[in-house]
């Protein structure tokens, strides 16, 4: 496939009106590579799919500077990339791409005018802002503080980063409260994780982030098995609960990853990150 | 079957030759808390010095880090210490005023101006310090600062009769906050860390104080518009471990614990102090306001308030004595009667 994109890109990239034709057509093609990519079980395929496909699709993106559909998916594509293939090895590498994630979706979110004014300011003028966004707007507003908070997250020697956790916070609430439900519960998830990584002490609350996951397996009935990695790796660890945290490995460990075939790549990255928290387990505990 | 004792002769001679260095290398593990998160500057100077140690020791002394605090809060940490569960620990505040009450006087109120100062008297009285640690069956293995205290408000606080009209908020059972509010004539709220953002946000409180770094990572900074350009104070830290584990370790591997300690602890207190000075060019890229001191009338001010702040904690951390002596290393190093003059 990479062949084939590859040459429709060359050939037809610079030629007018052929050109737009020949962009869309390499849209929809990304569009379906990304869905066939979200299934693919094979770790190395995947990494190397993935990293490929994102810099055609930058390629494309580059022709194409507004295309909220490509922006969209090099915010997903880059974070995912960043979760699943970076961010266990090197930390730097991850924390570039999350803020390449970020800064794709900014490109999107900052269309609105009020979005533009009131990001980095005030968060209660944030919230207005975040307010008059449409429904469809969510799945940028979601990509995009999922690659932020994971930039702020390994970033917490850079006091410039931290200081957009409270904006980061807001825009997740913004999205819990329109669609819970979003991408297998990702809004509960993501929260969870957020409240159930700090001790009390810095604003921590473990009760909430367990009501989070709890909501979260709800909605994706425990087939998202990244949702139990997360769980393990802030409350279980936080509240040093050894019980729940081999629970929830034990649990990624013994689901197939069939259970959920449109997940299938997430819930094989789940399982390798379940392999290597249980490697940590007596650093952890 | 006649294959068996061979075997296990095998085995035998294969556990004997292995088993020394299996045992050295778990010989002398440190069990230590802090309330430091991973991927922070605490935590990454950590874990260089947890490497230092190993490798210097071959292996045979490491720390075993809890980070987060997911031991429990300071108190918590030293009460499991004391209980044995634990054996060293990063203790700020609270912790220091359970361990070491007199070191408090490196963090009472408006007493430094500039690192200069900080840095001489931690100098000249650290084996005083390091003494009042062991009376109370601790060992210091190194200051980790954690810096200079501002106070952030709602309203510009120009002078010091302004800070009356702020409501203040006080971390709950803090001596040296309680003093330094008190000489300022206020009256703070107390209120635990974890109610402040919340309490910023209905407005039951509109002052606070912290160091920059603190701030932007509490997420306080968000709630507040001016930040005072006078330090309320310094606030002091240190990596202690338990005096009775400490001497459980043969002198060679002592010498390797406090040698890199206070190695990378002071590596720390200088990452420390330029994350804050980062910080503070964040918090004015967020819009902070800082206040500086419209003229040394009231700087002076300040310091008076300071002296007689410092006064209301003798007897209960430290002696008029010790506060005496520390405050002539700083007025003589500052000169002008030891007033301030930025």
């Amino acid at each position: 496939m990479k062949i084939h994109l590859s040459a429709i890109l060359l050939s037809l990239l610079f030629c007018g009106c052929i050109q737009q034709i020949a962009l869309n057509s390499i849209g929809d093609l990304m569009d379906t590579g990304f869905s066939v990519l979200n299934e693919e079980q094979d770790l190395n395929i995947a990494e190397k799919s993935i990293a490929s496909d994102l810099k055609l699709l930058e390629t494309v993106i580059a022709k194409d500077p507004n295309n909220t559909h490509y922006l969209l998916l090099a915010t997903l594509g880059y974070s995912s990339y960043a979760l699943g293939f970076a961010e266990d090895d090197s930390v730097d590498r991850a924390r570039l791409f999350y803020l390449r994630a970020r800064d794709y979706g900014v490109r999107i979110l900052r269309r609105n005018p009020a979005y533009a004014r009131a990001s980095g300011k005030n968060v209660d003028e944030l919230r207005t802002a975040l307010s008059t966004f449409s429904d469809e707007d969510l799945p940028a507003i979601y990509w995009t503080t999922v690659a932020w908070g994971s930039y702020i997250n390994l970033s917490l020697t850079d006091p410039e980063a931290l200081a957009d956790l409270i904006q980061v916070e807001a825009m997740m609430e913004f999205v819990l409260d329109r669609s819970p439900s979003y991408f297998y519960g990702g809004p509960h998830y993501f929260l969870g994780t957020l409240y159930g990584s700090k001790p009390k002490m810095l604003g921590g609350n473990p009760d909430l982030a367990k009501h989070h996951f709890e909501e979260a397996l709800k909605v994706n009935g425990g087939k998202f098995l990244l949702t139990y990695i997360f769980y393990a790796k802030s409350v279980a660890v936080q509240t040093q609960d050894r019980a729940l945290f081999e629970q929830c490995l034990t649990i990624v460990d013994t689901t197939s990853i069939d259970v959920l075939p449109q997940a299938r790549l997430a819930n094989s990255i789940a399982k390798k990150k379940a392999h290597m928290l249980r490697e940590k387990i007596d650093q952890l505990f | 079957m006649k294959r068996y004792p061979l075997f296990t002769k095998h085995i035998l001679a294969f556990l004997l030759l292995v088993t020394p260095s299996i045992v050295l290398g778990q010989q002398y593990i440190i069990k230590f808390a802090t309330i430091a998160p991973e991927g922070s500057t605490w935590m990454n100077v950590m874990k260089e010095y947890d490497q230092a140690i190993r490798s210097e020791s071959g292996g045979r002394m490491g720390f075993k880090i809890y980070p987060g605090g997911v031991q429990g809060d300071e108190i918590d940490v030293l009460r499991k210490i004391r209980l044995g569960q634990l054996q060293s620990a990063g203790v700020t505040g609270n912790g220091l005023t359970t361990i070491a009450p007199k070191v408090r006087v490196l963090d009472s109120p408006f007493l430094f101006d500039s690192y200069s100062e900080v840095d001489s008297v931690y100098s000249l009285f650290n084996d005083e310090f390091s003494a009042a640690f062991k009376e109370n069956g601790f060992v210091n293995l190194g200051w980790a600062e954690v810096g200079f205290v501002y106070v952030f408000t709602n309203s510009p606080v120009k002078s010091p009769s302004d800070m009356k009209s702020v409501k203040m908020w006080m971390w709950e059972g803090d001596p040296i906050a309680e003093a330094a509010f008190k000489a300022l004539d206020i009256h703070p709220i107390p209120l635990t860390f974890n109610d402040v953002l919340t309490s910023l946000q209905t407005g039951l409180i509109d002052g606070v104080y912290s160091t920059p770094y603190a701030i932007i990572a509490l997420q306080w900074f968000s709630r507040l518009k001016y930040m005072l350009d006078v330090p309320l104070a310094d606030a002091a830290g240190a990596v202690v471990i338990y005096k009775k584990k400490f001497d459980e370790l043969p002198p060679d591997l002592q010498d390797i614990l406090l040698r890199n300690g206070h190695k990378y602890m002071a590596k720390l207190t200088k990452i420390s102090r330029e994350d804050n000075k980062k910080a503070l060019q964040t918090l004015k890229s967020k819009g902070i306001t800082i206040i500086e001191p419209s003229s040394p009338n009231i700087l002076s001010t300040y310091d008076n308030i300071g002296r007689n702040a410092r006064r209301l904690l003798v007897g209960k951390l430290f002696s008029e004595d010790l506060l005496n002596r520390v405050e002539k290393v700083v007025y003589d190093q500052r000169g002008h009667n030891g007033h301030r003059t930025k």
